[in-house]
């Protein structure tokens, strides 16, 4: 027994000792990383402004600024960085994109084939803010393989997206990877309107997360034109679909087509109430006031709420809300009335 | 059989008894070390900030309420809200309850930020102590003060649900201040979960000594004390070696109350905090999780270790006492509260290894460990036989007590880049190593000592003597 005891006892103390090693070790990377960070400081401290001369003032040629080492396309990278997250320009991309090109394209293959995924997605991010278009084939053929994390697959679809006008499609309606609501979101938010309707060109085939995106994007940039897509949504089976139509026609800030949305308003799906009680907010006042007087009665007390706010922003909102506290019988109506009043 | 053999039996049976929990209790933190060292390894090389621009976008976000209880908290309630309206999201408002404070908390929160009374309906969902008054701000919006009647930090956190108008929320302790990205990546494991995690909680770290303005951290650095300086290699070991490892495999029941991010619909379905125990964090992540298991859905409870929260930690043995003996009495009350999850493989994993880890280690952990601390000091006085046994355990109470914290020193250190320097380094390792000398023996007696007050059912919070971080506070 004891010499168990003493087995453990050794055990102990070895890991004490492993420990401390481990301890002498961090020292010695940390003193070597500090060492590092400096000679970048100083690098960039040192010939900035030669920097600004050549991608601002066109005055130097970029042979004058070749990297003499690894730690010196780092300084630029992080050079590049701090720039092009400042500054947004054709010029200043074209001119990262040439001397990246020329000098660091070695250096970017490298961090873009990193056994290290962290090291990948930080280079992709690069990739995506600098706008290095010659790196197009490598990024292709990093979307081809079969594994990636979910977050590196996003960022390879972005740069297509953003760098090619139309190749980003199938990548976008035929993920690898399972992806949700959010990735999706992600993924469509920097398309231009052309993008999106090229995307949408089958759309009742596309799947419901990515219908619902779009349908999201396209109220968020007020695509006017996308109505009628919206309104053949509202006739869909699923449920969702016709409550995020419903969200973004509000979102649209029209209102013209009363009979579409006035069965919402009836609807036994509280979320369809609500978005109605939205949409009503920008309607004829007459044909608006109907409805909401109804709906600031409702059980649910987000659609009571909403049906309060629209009928503030309606043409004669104050009347109608005065109304409401003078002639409804529903105590938590006239609340909701007399707080729309107050200050909101 | 005569008398000295029995008592000599029963002593030996103890030790081993002793000696088995220890090693168990290494195994368990070893492997979580390794868990989080693994995850860390991953993450560690990120450039988090390249990430956070693009999460800034309103449309792939979702509003938030910022919840603030707040009970005589004039000292640093200020501070905490400046760090709030800097928060870099696009859409949040951010709620100050002021829980009946007797202080100067609710003059000055009004003076300050310019606020006026609002009519506002309440939808009460949550029963709790009347509120009296809602103001909102001039010059901020977004920012609204509640004052209601004293009804406990529970209350006040339902308060605010009650009054909050964002599908999330995100509690907020009166004394602690936030990094300006830090609600972005609290938020982002519920954002791109697609609304399977149903909560998050944030990393707390102690900003005592530090250099903070207007509510933003300036300069980062070590404080003098020993006291906190233990307590900071102390939140390094519980978020980073803790949590990590049991937020990989939904296992988290804690997540602080100094910073989280709940669902609110599945907040208002378990009935909200409770206010029936000290513990009201703790025993809210509990009820989910039970919720959870009885409605089987796929939800999951995550920690992330990103998100930094700036606390204030006690600098005085009196006042360390009280707060770690009302942690303690929180934890057993959260755990009696719901002692039909223990062993129970309706609640999958959460009822058999989590359940049992918090019960085991954590809540009889310092009973026992104190059990074992006597036997030390018994052993010694006992001849030679049990010489070596004392040797033996003393060594595992190091190795439990000491190199753990050293370990999870070295991996805060390794996987952060700049902090903490190089001299700051050392002086916490070489402190980690004093811990089971000093400050483990105190910690274990204080929260026996709640474990003791939940037996008796005592309900006090305890009063706890804040200084304030920013400089604003002074």
């Amino acid at each position: 027994m004891n010499r168990i005891l003493l087995l453990l006892m050794l055990a102990i103390v070895l890991l004490f000792l492993v420990l401390l090693f481990l301890f002498l070790l961090l020292i010695f990377y940390r003193l070597r990383q500090v060492k590092r960070k400096k000679t970048i400081q100083n690098y960039i401290e040192r010939y900035q402004e030669k920097w600004i001369s050549y991608l601002v003032d066109d005055e130097l040629s970029p042979e004058q600024l070749k990297p003499a080492n690894a730690v010196e396309m780092e300084a630029v990278d992080e050079l590049f960085f701090r720039l092009r997250y400042h500054f947004d320009s054709e010029e200043l991309t074209k001119k990262i994109n040439d001397y990246a090109s020329e000098y660091m394209e070695s250096y970017y293959l490298k961090q873009l084939t990193h056994r290290n995924p962290s090291i990948r997605i930080n280079v992709l991010y690069k990739i995506y803010l600098y706008d290095l278009t010659f790196l197009h084939d490598a990024i292709i053929k990093q979307l081809e393989k079969k594994v990636h994390s979910k977050e590196e697959y996003l960022v390879l679809c972005k740069i297509v997206a953003k760098n090619f006008q139309t190749d980003f499609a199938p990548y976008y309606i035929n993920p690898k990877i399972p992806l949700g609501e959010f990735d999706y979101k992600r993924l469509l938010v920097e398309l231009d309107k052309s993008q999106i309707e090229l995307l949408a060109e089958d759309f009742d085939d596309l799947p419901d997360l990515l219908k619902f995106t779009i349908l999201d994007i396209v109220g968020a940039n007020h695509y006017l034109d996308w109505l009628p897509l919206m309104h053949h949504c509202l006739d869909s089976p699923i449920q969702e679909l016709r409550i995020r139509a419903l969200k973004n026609i509000a979102l649209l800030e029209v209102a013209d087509a009363y009979s579409v949305y006035e069965k919402f308003a009836s609807s036994t799906v509280w979320e369809e109430r609500l978005m109605a009680a939205k949409i009503f907010a920008f309607s004829p006042q007459e044909q608006a006031e109907a409805v909401l007087n109804r709906l600031i009665t409702d059980s649910s007390y987000a659609v009571r709420l909403q049906a309060a706010k629209s009928m503030k922003s309606l043409k004669n909102g104050q009347q109608a809300l005065d109304s409401v506290i003078t002639n409804s019988s529903d105590a938590f109506a006239v609340d909701l009335a007399e707080e729309m009043l107050g200050k909101e | 059989m005569n008398l000295p053999l029995i008592t000599s039996s029963l002593f030996a049976f103890v030790g081993y008894i002793l000696l088995f929990y220890m090693l168990a209790v290494i195994f368990v933190y070893t492997m979580m070390l390794i868990i989080a060292f693994i995850r860390l390894t991953k993450e560690r090389k990120l450039q988090k900030n390249l990430t956070d621009e693009e999460a800034v976008d309103f449309i792939y976000t979702q509003p938030v309420t910022v919840i603030v209880p707040a009970y005589n908290e004039q000292v640093g309630v200020l501070g905490n809200i400046y760090s709030l309206l800097a928060l870099e999201y696009p859409e949040f408002e951010i709620l100050v309850v002021n829980d009946g404070s007797t202080d100067e908390t609710e003059a000055l929160v009004i003076k300050q930020f310019d606020m006026k009374p609002l009519k506002k309906v309440i939808h009460q969902q949550l029963d709790t102590k009347p509120i009296q008054a809602i103001y909102q701000s001039e010059i901020h919006p977004n920012l609204r003060l509640i004052t209601k009647e004293n009804g406990g930090k529970a209350d006040a956190l339902n308060a605010g649900i009650n009054v909050s108008k964002y599908p999330y929320f995100c509690s907020v302790d009166g004394d602690s201040m936030l990094d300006r990205t830090s609600l972005l990546r609290v938020m982002k494991p519920i954002m791109e979960s697609n609304k399977e995690v149903v909560a998050t909680g944030g990393n707390v770290r102690i900003a005592n000594g530090y250099d903070i303005q207007m509510g933003q951290m300036v300069r980062e650095g070590l404080p003098i004390s020993n006291i906190i300086k233990m307590q900071i290699v102390e939140y390094m070991r519980a978020f980073l070696m803790g949590r990590i490892a049991l937020s990989r495999f939904n296992l988290v029941l804690i997540i602080s109350g100094a910073f989280s991010v709940f669902t609110k619909k599945f907040v208002l379905e378990v009935g909200g905090y409770s206010t029936k125990t000290v513990g009201e964090d703790m025993e809210l992540v509990v009820k989910l999780h039970k919720a959870i298991g009885d409605s089987d859905e796929n939800k999951e409870i995550v920690f992330t270790a990103d998100p930094i929260c700036w606390t204030e930690a006690p600098d005085t043995l009196a006042d360390l006492r009280t707060q770690r003996r009302r942690w303690h009495q929180g934890l057993a009350e959260s755990l009696w509260l719901h002692k039909t999850m223990a062993f129970n493989p309706r609640y999958g994993l959460v009822g058999l290894v989590s359940y049992p880890y918090f019960l085991l280690l954590e809540l009889l952990g310092p009973l026992i460990e104190l059990v074992g601390y006597v036997y030390l000091i018994i052993s010694l006085f006992m001849g030679e036989v049990y010489i070596m046994f004392a040797g033996l355990l003393g060594l595992t109470f190091l190795l439990y007590g000491s190199l753990f914290s050293m370990a999870s020193v070295l991996l805060e250190a390794w996987s952060r880049n700049t902090f903490p320097k190089i001299e700051e380094l050392i002086s916490l390792v070489l402190l980690s190593l004093t811990e089971v000398f000093w400050y483990r023996p105190l910690t274990i007696i204080w929260r026996v000592e709640g474990i003791v007050r939940a037996l008796r059912g005592k309900r006090e919070w305890g009063q706890i003597k804040r200084r304030g971080l920013s400089e604003d506070s002074e």
